[in-house]
C-alpha cells in the first residue's frame, strides 16, 4: 500500500497562467483567524493563514476562493479581479455541528439519533499511555474502564454494563476496518473518535455490535501548506507504596503468638525454640538452616552454587529485614515522541506520522517499546473517482518477564509476601531465597526478573485499508474498501535452573513460538443522498460486507541447555529427550449485507433506521445468518416554532431508538462441530510400559451444536441533547435498558456425560439498565480573559443476570482461587457476585462460643460466622451474595482553566460504591502459605483480655485452617475512589513570538498522573473494579498496580 | 451515462457476487482435528481405547495435577490413620476440611474426582459404542477391545463407587451427545451388579498374555472383580477367582505372579511391571506429553527442600501409622498396643542438633514407606529431619517415601518440562500381588480357613523379612533395628485372624492409597479413626475438635456442582450423600 503514498507524494502542483497574487486577512468577530483553508475552487491548490490570519496566494483572476476552518461556516468569495481580499468567516454557533463518522457514513452530529459519544482526541492524549482503551477511562459516560500499570497493557473497556458471561469487548472500526485489538495502535495518530453505544447508533455493524462499537479515523491530510507537528514527553513513573508489612522481629512475634495461642510450643527452624523468638545469623548455611553465627557451615570456603556440584549457599538471615516491594519496584521513564506531517492540495492530501513510544516497567528488566508508522493520503484522480489509503504499521516490543500481568501469582505478590528476613543476594552476590527452612515459597522477584531480562515478545502488525469512491450520479456515490489486519508475533522465553529456591527447578529450558493473524474485510457500500426543497433530507445507504480471519502458529522448547548463555538460545542446543514442537491453525468468515436509511423532515422531524443481515461461519447450519434490526427517532424540539420564544436554549433535540445488536465472540470458530483430538498429554498412553514414550490415542475433544446462535442485546434508549445559554452549555442525558438474550454459555453437562468441550448454546439472560449523561460548559470569567472548560461525565449501570440456565437454581461458578469459590453467578444477582459466609464480629467468651451454632474449629476468639439458615450449623448453605464489583457511579470530571498563555487541567476519576474481594489478604492476614504478614494481622487480630474493639481478624492461631477456607465478608471491602488521573499545566508561546521565529504553534507542558487517589480500600490500587474474567471480577489478586507519573511534555508545529 | 452503466453493471456484479458466494465462503472446517467418522475403523477404536487407558493415571482429562491422583493418597491416606495432608496449613487449603471430616459437597476435590471418573467411563464407552460399526478388524480383535473397555468402565466405576457409594452407572447407550439431560441419570441404584457384570466380561474374554505390557489381561480383571466381592463381602464368590488367579496369573507380558524377592522393588521405576505388578498406571516422562502421563498425582508428595522432587511435602505419614511398624521379640505387629508408645521422632528437634533415631525392634518395611530422620533416603543421603519439612509443628516430623525416586534417576525418569522434577515415571501399582495374596487371606478368614490365610500372611511376611531387602547405612548394617518374623503359631481364633490380616495388610500397603477403603468396607471406620483422632490431636492440634461421624463420613459428598448440573426443572437427579 505504501506506493499509495509515494506517489500522493509525487504529485506536483498545478502550474495555470495569467495569475495574480491574492492576500487579505481572515478575522472573525474577535480577530484574526490563523489555520483557515484557502482553496481555489475547481483546483487543487490552496493555503493557510498564518498566525495573524494573513494568506498569500497565486489565483486566477476569475477564481473563487474558498474559506474554511473548524468551527466557522465555509465561505465562497469571487476573485473578480480583486488583489486584496479580507473575510470575516461566521462561527458556526451549532456545537453539534461536526460531522461525525459513524457507522460507514458521515453524519452531521446535530443530526444523531442514537446514543453517540464523541471523544476529543486532546482529552485522549492527555493521558500518556501506550493505547486509547487506557485513554479512555472517565471520559465517555457509559464506559467502564479497568486497566493496570503493565507496560504497554491495554484495559479492559466495558460499555454500558455486561451483556455476557465471556468477553464483552467493543469492536472497533479503524478507518473502516475492524479489530478487537487497539493494543498496538498509536493513539496520537488518531483524528477522531465515536462511541457507538445503543442499537440505533450500532446495529449496522450487527453480530459485532452488542458490546458497542468505537470507530477510530486516523489522522488525515488537508489541503495547505504542509504543516510539520512535533508532540513529545518524557517522563517517570512511580509505582504506589506497598502495603504495611511486617519486619523480621514482628514476624517472629506474630509467629510465637499464633502457635502459643494454638498450644503449641514454638519452635521455628530460623527462630530456634524457647519461650521467645531469637534472630539467626544465617539462614542457610550449606544444609544447616538458621544458624548462628561461627557454626563449621558458614565457613565462606565451603560457598559454592555451581549446578554440577553438591550446592553449599551461604545466607544472612536480614534481621533489619528486606522491603521486597522497593525492592522489586523502581522508578521507570515514559516516553513518546512524534513527528506528524499534514498536507497537500485539493486534489491530493497526505497526512504522515512517525511516533516512537517507550514504557520502561515498574519492574526492572521489563519494558515496552513500539514504533509506528502511518501514512494515509487520498487522491482524486478522475472528476468523480477517488482513492486512497490508510496504513499503519508498527513494530512492539516487550522486553523481559511478562509475570505480574494477570494477576494471579505473580511478581506484584510474590513482592508482598516474601519473607522479611530474606536478603535479596547471598554472601557472594548470588541470589537469596527460600532454601532455608520456613522460608516460605516466594520467588525471588528481583532475581527472576533479572534472569528473565533477555525474554522478548515481539510483534509486527500492518493495518489499512485502500478505497476507491465513484461518484455515480449526483448525490450517489459507490466506495469500496479493501482492509488489512496482518499481525506476526515472535516469543522466546528462557527458564533457568534455580539453586536459592525451597523449590529448586533443576532443569533449563527454552521456548520460542511464532503465529500469525491475518484478517482482511472487504466493503462496498452505495450512498445516496439527497435533498428535496428545505422539507426532505435522505440518506439512503447499502452495502456488503466480507470479513475473514486466518492464522497459524507453531512453537517448540526444548531442554536441558549446556549453557544459560544468551548467544546459545536456539532450540537445537537443547536436548533432543523431552522436546515439545506445536503447530495450530484456524479460520472464520462473516458475510454481511446492510442498509441503511436517515431522513430528515424540516430538520426537526430525524428518522434512522438499519437492518443487517449476517452470516457467520462459527454457527452451523441451521442458524448460520442472523438479522439485526434497528430505529430511531429525534425531535429537534427547538426547531419548532414555539421554541422560538425561550432564548437560553439554542438546540433542543429528543432521542429514542430501539434495536438489535449481536454479539458473536463467546463462540468458539469450531461450534457447530463434533469431533475427537490426539495429544500427547491428553489421549495418549504409554501401553508398553517404556517410561518415556506414548502410543498415540483419541478421546472426543468437542460436541458441537449446530443451532447455536448469536446473542442478540435488545437496547431502548432515551436521549435528550441540549446547547444551552449561548452555547455554554451542553448536556447529553441517555436512559437505557439492554436485555442481551440468548446469552452464549458453555452448556453444562453433568460429568457423566464426559468430558468433551461442550458447545456454547443459547440459554441465559443479562439486563443492563442504566443512564449517562455528559455535561459541559465553558465560557469566560469576567473580562480578563480567564476561560473555563468545565466536563463531567457520569455513568450508571444496574447489571442483572436474569437467567443463566435452563433452571432456576443454575449457577455459573466465577472465580475459585486456592480452591476457595470466590464469585457466583445467579438469576437475580449482577454477574461476579461475591458469594461466601458473613462475619458478625468474634465469639467473645466461652458462654457465647457454647450457646453458638456449630462453626468448624471454633474458639474463643474466632470470627463468628452467621448461620443464616438458623440451624445451628454453619456449612455451605450458609453462604450468601455478600457484594458485587459494580459501582453505583463512575464519574469523571475534567477541569481547564486558561488564562493569557497558561492553561491549567485536571481529571478526576472516581467510582462509587463498587465492592472488590481483597484477595491480597488470603495471603498475608492468614496462616495461607508461608510468607511475610501483613501489621493488620499482627494489629488486628482478636486478644485474649485485650480491648478488641478495632479487631478484624480472628485471634492468631497457627492451626486455624478455617478462617482463610471460605470467601467472606472481610475479604469484601468498599472500592469507592477518587483518583486525579492527570493534572497538567501548560504554556503556549504567544502568537506574536511564535511568528517571529517561524512556529505556528508551542506548547510546553508538565504533568502529573494519579497523583493522589482518595479510597477508604486497604488494597495497593483500586483500580480493579471489572479486571479479571468477566464472572469473576472484581478481586483484587495483587494486579500491576498503575504508577504515578510526572512528565514535561513539548508539542510545536510548524 | 455510458459510463455511469458500466459502474452500475460493476456495482450490480459485485453485490451478486458477494450474496451468492457466502454460503461456501461461511463453511470454516476446523484444523487438525478428527471427526468421528475417520475414526470408525481398527486403528481408530484402538486409539480410543488408548484415550481410555490414558485416564489411569489421574491426569489429561477434566483435570490435571493431583485431584484424582492415580495413588489416592486425599482420599485413601489422609482421610485415614495412615497419613496427614501434610506440608503447611494453608497449601492445597481444601484437603483440611476433608482430613478433618468435615467436607462440604462444594469441595473442588470432589468435583474433580467425580469429573474424572466419569471421563474414564465415557471414554470406555465411546469404544464400545463405535465397535459395532467396525468392519476391518478380527473377531478376536473386537473381543479383546471389548473386554478392555469394559474392564476400564467396570474400573472407573468402581472407584466412583467407593467414593461415593450412591452414583449412577453409565454404559455405552446411556447417553446420547445431542442431550444432555441422557446424562442426569439419578444415583439411586447399587450399581455393584454393573461393575461386577463388566469386570467378569473382562474375567471371562481378556487373553491371559497381551502384546503390550500396559493393558489389562484376564488375571488383573480377575483380581478386580474379587475385589469387587470382597467390598460386598461375597467371600465365597471371591475365593475360586483368588485362587485361580494365584495359582495361574501371568503378568500382561507372561512373568508368573510372584512377590519380588524385595519390597522396595515395587517403589522403584525399574519395578515397574516386575511378575508382582497385577495392574499398574503405566506413567512416562519426557515424551512429549508435557508431564501429563508422568505420576503427576504424586508430584507434592516429596520432601520439602532438599531430597527428591523439591516440592512440596504433602502426604505425611502420621504418628500412628509409623507406632505401627513397631514389633515385638518375636518380630510380630503389636496389634493391640502399638500406639501406647511413639517410636521415637525429632518432632522439635532442628536438623542442626543432635538426635538418635529410634533403636526398638521394628519392621523393616518401615523405612521404605516413611522418611523419617538419620535413616538412609535412597540415595539421597541420611533424612536430615526438619530441614527437609515445610511445616513441622503443623504436620510433623515424616516424609512419604514410596513414590520417591533415586538421585541418579534425576533427568533420567524424571520429566524436566514443568517447574519441579518430581514429574516421575514410576508407575502406580493399583493392584500388586501382594495385595491379591492379602484379599486371598482375608477371603480365607472369613471362610473360616484361618491356616490357609496364616500361610498367606506369612508369605508375605517372609518377603519382608528378606535382609538383602533392608534399608541399609553406607557401611551396609541395616539402618535400623529391624526385627520381623513369620507367624509361627497357628491360627485358631478368627476374630484375631481378621486382625492379623488386615493390620498386614496396613503396613504391607500403607501410603498406597488403600487404608481408608478398607477400614470402611470392613465397618470399622468411626471407632478405628475416632480412636486415632483422638491420640493423633494431641500431636497436630489441628486435628482437636475432628470428629468421624459414623453413618456419614464413610462416603464423601456427591459433589454439589453435579448435583446442580443433573437438574432438570429444577429438580435434581442426583440425591445428596445422608450427612451433607
Amino acid at each position: 500500500m505504501a506506493w499509495l503514498f509515494v506517489i500522493a507524494m509525487a504529485v506536483q502542483p498545478e502550474v495555470y497562467a495569467q495569475e495574480r497574487a491574492i492576500s487579505g486577512t481572515v478575522t472573525d468577530q474577535e480577530g484574526p483567524i490563523p489555520g483557515v483553508n484557502i482553496l481555489i475552487k475547481g483546483l487543487t491548490r490552496g493555503t493557510v493563514t498564518d498566525i495573524d490570519g494573513n494568506y498569500t496566494i497565486n489565483a486566477p483572476a476569475d477564481a473563487t476562493l474558498i474559506f474554511s476552518s473548524i468551527g466557522y461556516t465555509a465561505q465562497e468569495v469571487p476573485v473578480n479581479g480583486r488583489s486584496t481580499i479580507d473575510v470575516e468567516l461566521a462561527q458556526d454557533v451549532q456545537a453539534l455541528q461536526e460531522v461525525v463518522i459513524t457507522g460507514y457514513t458521515a453524519q452531521n452530529r446535530r443530526d444523531i439519533t442514537g446514543a453517540v459519544s464523541v471523544v476529543k482526541p486532546e482529552e485522549l492524549l492527555a493521558t500518556p499511555a501506550g493505547n486509547v482503551q487506557q485513554q479512555l477511562q472517565g471520559r465517555v459516560a457509559g464506559v467502564v474502564t479497568s486497566g493496570t500499570g503493565v507496560p504497554g497493557a491495554g484495559a479492559k473497556i466495558r460499555v454500558r454494563g455486561f451483556g455476557s458471561f465471556g468477553n464483552n469487548d467493543p469492536l472497533y472500526i479503524i478507518d473502516g476496518v475492524p479489530t478487537y485489538n487497539v493494543n498496538n495502535i498509536n493513539p496520537q495518530d488518531i483524528e477522531s473518535m465515536q462511541v457507538l453505544k445503543d442499537a440505533s447508533a450500532a446495529s449496522i455493524y450487527g453480530a459485532r455490535a452488542a458490546n458497542g462499537v468505537v470507530i477510530i479515523t486516523t489522522k488525515q491530510g488537508k489541503a495547505g501548506v504542509p504543516t510539520i507537528t512535533i508532540d513529545s514527553y518524557y517522563g517517570i513513573q512511580q509505582a504506589p507504596e506497598g502495603p504495611d508489612m511486617l519486619n523480621p522481629t514482628e514476624w517472629g512475634e506474630l509467629t510465637w503468638e499464633s502457635l502459643s495461642n494454638a498450644g503449641q510450643t514454638p519452635t521455628h527452624p530460623q527462630y530456634g525454640t524457647g519461650a521467645q523468638p531469637r534472630l539467626p545469623d544465617y539462614i542457610l548455611a550449606g544444609n544447616s538452616s538458621g544458624v548462628m553465627e561461627g557454626h563449621p557451615d558458614t565457613d565462606p570456603n565451603l560457598y559454592n552454587i555451581d549446578y554440577n556440584s553438591p550446592r553449599h549457599q551461604i545466607v544472612r538471615f536480614n534481621k533489619e529485614g528486606t522491603d521486597w516491594w522497593d525492592e522489586t519496584f523502581r522508578p521507570a521513564p515514559i516516553q513518546s515522541h512524534q513527528l506528524s506531517i499534514n498536507g497537500g492540495t485539493e486534489a491530493s492530501r497526505y497526512s504522515v506520522g512517525f511516533n516512537y513510544f517507550d514504557q520502561e516497567g515498574l519492574m526492572p528488566h521489563t519494558g515496552y517499546t513500539r514504533y509506528t508508522v502511518r501514512a494515509n493520503t487520498e487522491m482524486k484522480v478522475k472528476d468523480r473517482i477517488r482513492i486512497g489509503e490508510n496504513l499503519q504499521v508498527s513494530y512492539n516490543e516487550y522486553q523481559g518477564s511478562n509475570s505480574g500481568e494477570n494477576g494471579g501469582e505473580s511478581f506484584v505478590l510474590n513482592s508482598v509476601r516474601l519473607m522479611p528476613f530474606v536478603p535479596v543476594y547471598d554472601i557472594n552476590g548470588g541470589w537469596a531465597g527460600t532454601a532455608g527452612a520456613g522460608a516460605g515459597t516466594a520467588s525471588n522477584t528481583p532475581g527472576e526478573l533479572f534472569r528473565a531480562k533477555d525474554n522478548r515478545r515481539t510483534a509486527i502488525r500492518t493495518f489499512g485499508n485502500v478505497f476507491a469512491e465513484i461518484d455515480i450520479i449526483e448525490g450517489l456515490t459507490a466506495r469500496t474498501s479493501f482492509g488489512l489486519d496482518y499481525e506476526t508475533r515472535y516469543e522466546q522465553n528462557y527458564r533457568f535452573r534455580t539453586y536459592e529456591r525451597a523449590e529448586n527447578i533443576n532443569t533449563n529450558s527454552y521456548t520460542e513460538r511464532n503465529d500469525y493473524n491475518l484478517n482482511w474485510t472487504w466493503t462496498n457500500t452505495l450512498t445516496y443522498q439527497a435533498q428535496f426543497g428545505d422539507i426532505h433530507d435522505i440518506t439512503v445507504l447499502a452495502g456488503t460486507e466480507a470479513v475473514k480471519e486466518t492464522g497459524r502458529g507453531v512453537g517448540g522448547r526444548r531442554l536441558d541447555f549446556f549453557t544459560d548463555d544468551p548467544l546459545f538460545r536456539v532450540l537445537d542446543r537443547g536436548s533432543p529427550v523431552g522436546q515439545d514442537n506445536f503447530s495450530y491453525g484456524y479460520a472464520a468468515t462473516l458475510a454481511s449485507l446492510f442498509t441503511r436509511v436517515d431522513y430528515s423532515l424540516m430538520d426537526k422531524y430525524l428518522v434512522n433506521a438499519t437492518l443487517r443481515r449476517d452470516g457467520s461461519s462459527k454457527f452451523g447450519a441451521e442458524s448460520k445468518y442472523g438479522v439485526f434490526p434497528a430505529v430511531s427517532v429525534g425531535w429537534r424540539v427547538s426547531g419548532e416554532n414555539f421554541m422560538q420564544g425561550v432564548s437560553f436554549i439554542e438546540e433542543l433535540k429528543i432521542r429514542a431508538g430501539w434495536g438489535q445488536m449481536g454479539n458473536q465472540l463467546n463462540v468458539d470458530r469450531e461450534n457447530a462441530y463434533s469431533f475427537y483430538r490426539s495429544t500427547p498429554g491428553n489421549s495418549s498412553y504409554d501401553l508398553d510400559g517404556t517410561g518415556n514414550t506414548v502410543v498415540q490415542g483419541f478421546d472426543m475433544d468437542r460436541i458441537g451444536n449446530p443451532t447455536t446462535q448469536w446473542e442478540t442485546s435488545t437496547t431502548s434508549n432515551i436521549g435528550i441533547d441540549a446547547v444551552l445559554f449561548d452555547s455554554k452549555l451542553d448536556v447529553a442525558i441517555d436512559v437505557y435498558n439492554r436485555v442481551t438474550d440468548g446469552l452464549l454459555l458453555r452448556a453444562q453437562a453433568p460429568g457423566t456425560l464426559g468430558n468433551a468441550t461442550l458447545p456454547f448454546v443459547n440459554i441465559g439472560d443479562i439486563r443492563n439498565r442504566g443512564i449517562d449523561l455528559m455535561m459541559g460548559t465553558r465560557g469566560e470569567i469576567g473580562a480578563n480573559g480567564l476561560r473555563y472548560d468545565v466536563a463531567l461525565t457520569l455513568s450508571r449501570y444496574v447489571n442483572e443476570a436474569v437467567k443463566v440456565g435452563p433452571n432456576p437454581n443454575d449457577i455459573i461458578q466465577g472465580s475459585v482461587l486456592r480452591n476457595v469459590e470466590i464469585t457466583r453467578n445467579t438469576a437475580g444477582q449482577p454477574i461476579s457476585s461475591f458469594y461466601g459466609y458473613i462475619i458478625d464480629g468474634f465469639y467473645e467468651t466461652q458462654d457465647e462460643l457454647d450457646a453458638g451454632p456449630d462453626q468448624p474449629q471454633k474458639r474463643v476468639g474466632s470470627w463468628r460466622i452467621r448461620d443464616i439458615n438458623e440451624d445451628g450449623e454453619i456449612n455451605a448453605d450458609d453462604q450468601t451474595y455478600i457484594g458485587n464489583p459494580h459501582p453505583d457511579l463512575t464519574a469523571g470530571l475534567n477541569l481547564t482553566v486558561a488564562y493569557k498563555s497558561f492553561d491549567f487541567n485536571i481529571f478526576l476519576y472516581s467510582v462509587v460504591g463498587g465492592d472488590l474481594y481483597n484477595n491480597t489478604k488470603w495471603w498475608t492476614d492468614f496462616n495461607s502459605f508461608q510468607g511475610n504478614r501483613s501489621r493488620r494481622m499482627l494489629e488486628q487480630s482478636w486478644r485474649p483480655g485485650a480491648d478488641n474493639s478495632n479487631a478484624v481478624l480472628p485471634i492468631l492461631d497457627a492451626t486455624d485452617t478455617y478462617s482463610n477456607n471460605i470467601a467472606n465478608t472481610y475479604m469484601v471491602e468498599d472500592g469507592s475512589y477518587l483518583r486525579a488521573r492527570t493534572i497538567q499545566l501548560g504554556y503556549n508561546l504567544p502568537d506574536a513570538i511564535g511568528d517571529r521565529i517561524g512556529l505556528s504553534n508551542l506548547r510546553v507542558y508538565v504533568q502529573g498522573q494519579n497523583l493522589f487517589t482518595i479510597t477508604n480500600y486497604s488494597g495497593v490500587d483500586p483500580d480493579v473494579t471489572t479486571l479479571g474474567p468477566e464472572t469473576g471480577m472484581g478481586i483484587d489478586m495483587g494486579w500491576y498496580p498503575n504508577p504515578k507519573q510526572y512528565l514535561v511534555g513539548l508539542r510545536l508545529s510548524f | 451515462m455510458k459510463r455511469n452503466s458500466i459502474y452500475i453493471t460493476v456495482l450490480t456484479a459485485t453485490f451478486t457476487f458477494m450474496a451468492a458466494c457466502s454460503d461456501s465462503f461461511l463453511e470454516e472446517q476446523p484444523r487438525g482435528v478428527f471427526s468421528e467418522e475417520i475414526l470408525i475403523n481398527r486403528q481408530g477404536v484402538e486409539g480410543m481405547l488408548v484415550g481410555a487407558y490414558s485416564l489411569l493415571d489421574g491426569a489429561g482429562g477434566p483435570t490435571n495435577d493431583w485431584f484424582a491422583a492415580a495413588s489416592n493418597w486425599v482420599f485413601g491416606d489422609v482421610t485415614s490413620d495412615d497419613a496427614y495432608k501434610g506440608t503447611d496449613a494453608g497449601d492445597q487449603i481444601e484437603i483440611n476440611p476433608i482430613e478433618r471430616y468435615e467436607p462440604l459437597p462444594n469441595n473442588g476435590y470432589f468435583n474433580a474426582k467425580w469429573n474424572h471418573q466419569y471421563d474414564g467411563v465415557s471414554r470406555s464407552n465411546d469404544v464400545l459404542r463405535l465397535i459395532g460399526d467396525v468392519t476391518d478388524i478380527n473377531e478376536n480383535d473386537r473381543a479383546r477391545l471389548i473386554a478392555e473397555a469394559r474392564f476400564l468402565r467396570g474400573y472407573y466405576h468402581f472407584e466412583a463407587k467407593r467414593m461415593w457409594n450412591n452414583v449412577p452407572y453409565i454404559d455405552e447407550t446411556t447417553v446420547s451427545f445431542s442431550d444432555f439431560n441422557s446424562a442426569k441419570v439419578p444415583n439411586n441404584q447399587d450399581i455393584w451388579p454393573d461393575i461386577e457384570a463388566d469386570l467378569m466380561h473382562a474375567y471371562d474374554n481378556l487373553p491371559e498374555t497381551q502384546a503390550q505390557v500396559g493393558r489389562v489381561n484376564k488375571w488383573a480383571a480377575g483380581a478386580y472383580l474379587a475385589k469387587a466381592y470382597l467390598y460386598q463381602n461375597k467371600f465365597n464368590e471371591a475365593k475360586p477367582i483368588l485362587d485361580n488367579v494365584i495359582a495361574n496369573g501371568t503378568t500382561s507380558d507372561g512373568q508368573k505372579y510372584a512377590l519380588n524377592e524385595e519390597y522396595h522393588h515395587n517403589f522403584r521405576t525399574e519395578g515397574n511391571n516386575s511378575a508382582e505388578s497385577v495392574f499398574a498406571v503405566q506413567n512416562s516422562v519426557n515424551d512429549g506429553g508435557n508431564a501429563l502421563n508422568s505420576r503427576q498425582g504424586d508430584v507434592l508428595n516429596f520432601t520439602y527442600t532438599g531430597g527428591p522432587g523439591g516440592c512440596c511435602g504433602f502426604h505425611q505419614p502420621s504418628q500412628n501409622l509409623v507406632n505401627a511398624f513397631k514389633t515385638d521379640a518375636n518380630g510380630l505387629p503389636l496389634i493391640d498396643t502399638f500406639n501406647d508408645e511413639d517410636v521415637t521422632n525429632d518432632q522439635g528437634v532442628l536438623s542442626s542438633q543432635p538426635f538418635e533415631p529410634h533403636t526398638g525392634n521394628l519392621d523393616p518395611r518401615l523405612d521404605w514407606t516413611v522418611g523419617r530422620r538419620g535413616i538412609p533416603h535412597l540415595d539421597w543421603g541420611p533424612h536430615p529431619g526438619s530441614s527437609w519439612i515445610r511445616d513441622q509443628v503443623y504436620a510433623g516430623p515424616y516424609s512419604p517415601k514410596k513414590n520417591h525416586y533415586y538421585q541418579s534417576e534425576e533427568g533420567v525418569t524424571t520429566d524436566g518440562s514443568s517447574w519441579t522434577s518430581g514429574y516421575i515415571a514410576m508407575n502406580n501399582n493399583l493392584m500388586r500381588f501382594a495385595e491379591v495374596i492379602l484379599m486371598a487371606a482375608e477371603v480365607e478368614v472369613e471362610v473360616g480357613s484361618l491356616e490357609k490365610a496364616r500361610e498367606y500372611v506369612n508369605m508375605i511376611r517372609a518377603r519382608a523379612m528378606n535382609p538383602d531387602g533392608f534399608v541399609k547405612n553406607p557401611d551396609g548394617t541395616p539402618a535400623a533395628n529391624y526385627v520381623i518374623e513369620e507367624y509361627t503359631q497357628p491360627w485358631t481364633d478368627q476374630a484375631m485372624a481378621r486382625k492379623m490380616v488386615r493390620f498386614e495388610r496396613r503396613l504391607e500397603l500403607a501410603m498406597e492409597g488403600h487404608r481408608f477403603f478398607d477400614l470402611v468396607r470392613w465397618g470399622i471406620a468411626a471407632e478405628t479413626l475416632n480412636e486415632y483422632l483422638e491420640v493423633e490431636s494431641t500431636k497436630r492440634q489441628y486435628l482437636i475438635g475432628a470428629t468421624f461421624e459414623e453413618g456419614v463420613n464413610e462416603y464423601f459428598p456427591i459433589p454439589e456442582q453435579q448435583v446442580i448440573l443433573s437438574s432438570s426443572d429444577g429438580q435434581p437427579s442426583l440425591t445428596q450423600n445422608p450427612g451433607y
